[in-house]
């Protein structure tokens, strides 16, 4: 009976596993459109901000390049906030790694990680990391100390480097880890400028622009990153589905056969026994044991 | 009417013959009949034992060769003694049947060599001297796992096709080799093709002209493999008690001497017991694993495979086995069909001497430490199946990962299966193994990747090849 008994209780362990991704993967499917919603507002709103901020940095003066001193970078990566995602966190976690790993490009002023599971990898990201939760409903005040911090290092002549790390949206199927150079700002200036009066003047508004537009960026990857992570969870949750029903298949085919060969042994030894009885007592009436 | 030791046959079924005596004159039970009848224009000998005495002078006897041509009414003379077969050192290098007649095409036996019946009692209590030292086999997952007892009694158990003889073939090659003693073997209801491989096996590394193979393959009567252990047993245990000497004794396969059992069982009329098998399983197998054993003359290591019946190892024939051993290697399908030879289950597989007082602490603590992982490798392998390595939390990933270098470097290249692998065989010291495991647990192996560790020796082979991958 031990074969037995071991096979119901993987049957159960298995079973109770299988509700808990198939809720995750109703959870997942009623968040998912709201989530999409939001990637798609905040990524023509970021589309908008880069442009008008690419503008007004036309027009303002650059800093000479000596004047600025060595280079500083930022990164801010974008994590899962929930497990039962894939690979998801694991590749940008990898990727980031390998970035932060390549000597001689400045250095490393302040590493925040986004997302409520990434406050386990401090091993991973050695010291300076700076894990945030960034729930939905608080991560723009969460990071605004950030960017304050990000847009005064600029303003005060200092060379800064930002980059964002994070799952690219490619589609339902693929999130591409990516890390992207949100500061300085590489794209060329757009050749035909729209009229703009800056109000009271470049100098005082240029500070208020540049934080609006990291604001910007980041609400664009923050919810880019949601939504990858909802596909991801969509994706991981179907495949666990699917494997779970077929573990749970087999396993219950494999009970039902020790169970029907048990049944059938148990039968064979009573009948067996009892044609054995019969035949000594055949044998003893005749005399012939 | 046939008087004095004399009987004659009255009824035959199959290997069971019933013989009529003298109701004064009747043999004992285990004497060895001997009948004979002119069949065919030759003299037609067959040999049984005496296994029930019935009412009116009737004996039921177990033929020990085939009945095919014998007619009832044939004349059955009592011997007076159990079946006798050679002993001493003339039986080195040769090879016989059951009932210790030579099959080598070989010259016979001299006739002035001794003779000792099979049918011996064990050891006295106060005779049994048991020792705990550890007897290195050279192959890495039963040296650290389920270490071998000198002068102990080992099992290798497993289902159809997971690769018992493969083991004990290399057990012979490593053991024999490297223990320079007396071996003998007891083939039992295998194939007859694998006792010609052991014979070519042994003549060829040289340890033949110190070894005694008895067999009692597949193609003979249930009788014959009934007894094949008992005479080899018998042989072994004159080198034990005679000359001193410390012997290794083989045996393949203990399930094939029980299925014997229960063949004649059936025929003898008796009520089968649980699945099957004969009443008198308990009895019959304590009566030859009693005998196997270490005595203040000299010591009989032993290894013997169990057949295990539909990979139940609850099965009475396996479970009975199990009780009479020191240690137990258990061979599972499911190592073997991942390509992982041998297929030993660490964690099913066990010692008596896996003990941080007789194999040191550093032994014992390494085989407890991968016992954890690799328990909780199987804790966390539905999870893994359903919703893959990346939802782990990292020290369980790291876990999976190493236990899925330790199983990968419990695989091992066999001498014996060169033709199969294609790799040289390779004997792994014991200290080698202990060193290699270390590694892979202080996590310095990390880095390697996982086909690195198959099917290789020591660790620094993982290292080597690792390069030659990248």
């Amino acid at each position: 009976m031990s074969q037995l008994s071991l096979i119901k209780e993987r049957l159960k362990t298995v079973a109770n596993l299988h509700q808990v991704t198939k809720a995750m993967e109703m959870v997942t499917r009623t968040k998912i459109n709201k989530v999409r919603q939001n990637a798609n507002q905040a990524k023509n709103y970021q589309a908008w901000a880069a442009e008008v901020f690419a503008q007004i940095s036309a027009l303002g003066r650059a800093e000479p390049e000596e004047s600025r001193g060595p280079t500083v970078r930022y990164y801010l990566a974008f994590f899962s906030h929930k497990g039962f995602c894939g690979g998801f966190n694991d590749k940008l976690l990898a990727q980031l790694q390998a970035a932060l790993a390549v000597p001689g490009r400045g250095k490393l002023a302040g590493l925040y990680c986004l997302g409520r599971h990434s406050a386990k990898w401090a091993h991973y990201l050695g010291t300076g990391y700076t894990p945030m939760a960034a729930a939905a409903a608080n991560y723009q005040t969460e990071t605004a100390p950030i960017l304050a911090e990000l847009a005064a290092g600029i303003m005060g002549g200092q060379k800064v480097e930002v980059y964002f790390a994070y799952n690219a949206l490619v589609s339902v199927l693929e999130q591409r880890p990516t890390i992207t150079k949100i500061y300085p700002f590489d794209r060329e200036p757009p050749r035909v400028c729209r009229e703009i009066v800056l109000e009271p003047d470049y100098e005082q508004i240029y500070p208020e622009i540049l934080r609006s537009y990291l604001a910007a960026c980041l609400d664009k990857v923050y919810w880019e990153s949601v939504a990858g992570e909802h596909y991801a969870r969509l994706v991981s949750m179907q495949n666990a589905n699917k494997n779970a029903d077929l573990i749970l298949h087999n396993l219950a085919l494999q009970y039902n056969k020790t169970r029907q060969m048990r049944i059938t042994q148990e039968l064979s030894e009573v009948v067996s026994a009892f044609g054995v009885l019969q035949m000594t007592a055949a044998k003893a009436e005749e005399g012939v044991w | 009417m046939i008087l004095g030791n004399k009987g004659s046959v009255i009824q035959i079924v199959g290997p069971i013959i019933d013989i009529r005596f003298n109701p004064g004159e009747i043999p004992e039970i285990r004497n060895a009949i001997e009948i004979t009848h002119k069949y065919d224009g030759r003299a037609l000998r067959v040999l049984a034992e005496v296994a029930m005495q019935t009412e009116g002078g009737i004996v039921r006897c177990v033929s020990m060769q085939p009945t095919d041509g014998l007619p009832r009414g044939a004349l059955a003379v009592d011997t007076g003694h159990p079946i006798e077969v050679p002993i001493g050192r003339e039986v080195l290098g040769r090879l016989f049947n059951a009932l210790g007649e030579t099959i080598d095409n070989l010259p016979p036996l001299p006739a002035s060599v001794e003779r000792q019946h099979i049918r011996g009692n064990p050891p006295l209590f106060q005779d049994i001297d048991p020792r705990d030292s550890v007897h290195e086999t050279g192959i890495k997952v039963i040296d650290l796992m389920s270490p071998y007892v000198k002068g102990g009694k080992t099992g290798l158990f497993g289902g159809a096709g997971v690769g018992k003889t493969v083991i004990i073939m290399e057990l012979i090659h490593n053991m024999a080799k490297h223990h320079g003693g007396i071996s003998v073997f007891a083939g039992v209801g295998e194939r007859t093709r694998e006792g010609n491989d052991l014979w070519l096996e042994m003549k060829e590394s040289g340890v033949l002209d110190k070894a005694a193979l008895v067999f009692g393959q597949m193609g003979e009567v249930p009788g014959a493999r009934m007894i094949t252990p008992l005479t080899a047993l018998t042989q072994a245990e004159y080198f034990r008690d005679r000359e001193h000497q410390d012997v290794l004794f083989f045996m393949d396969n203990v399930f094939r001497f029980v299925q014997a059992g229960s063949e004649v069982s059936t025929l003898l009329g008796r009520m089968p017991s649980a699945v099957g098998y004969q009443p008198t399983l308990g009895v019959e197998m304590g009566r030859l694993e009693e005998r196997i054993t270490s005595t203040r003359s000299g010591y009989i290591t032993s290894i013997q495979a169990v057949f295990v019946p539909a990979d139940d190892i609850t099965d009475p024939a396996a479970a009975i086995t199990f009780s009479h051993l020191d240690a137990s290697t258990v061979l599972s399908r499911d190592i073997a069909s991942m390509g992982i030879y041998p297929a030993v289950d660490p964690l099913q597989s066990s010692s008596r001497i896996l003990d941080a007082a007789i194999v040191g602490k550093d032994h014992y603590a390494t085989a407890r430490e991968i016992k954890r992982i690799l328990q909780r490798y199987n804790e966390l392998k539905d999870i893994v199946a359903i919703l893959g390595v990346s939802e782990l939390p990292k020290e369980d990933e790291l876990t999976v990962n190493r236990a899925r270098k330790i199983q990968r470097f419990f695989s091992q290249p066999f001498a014996v299966a060169e033709q199969f692998t294609g790799l040289a065989g390779c004997y792994v010291r014991l200290e080698d193994t202990i060193k290699g495991f270390q590694a892979i647990i202080r996590g310095d192996c990390d880095g390697l990747p996982e086909q690195a560790f198959y099917n290789i020796g020591t660790i620094e082979e993982a290292y080597a090849k690792a390069e030659k991958m990248q």
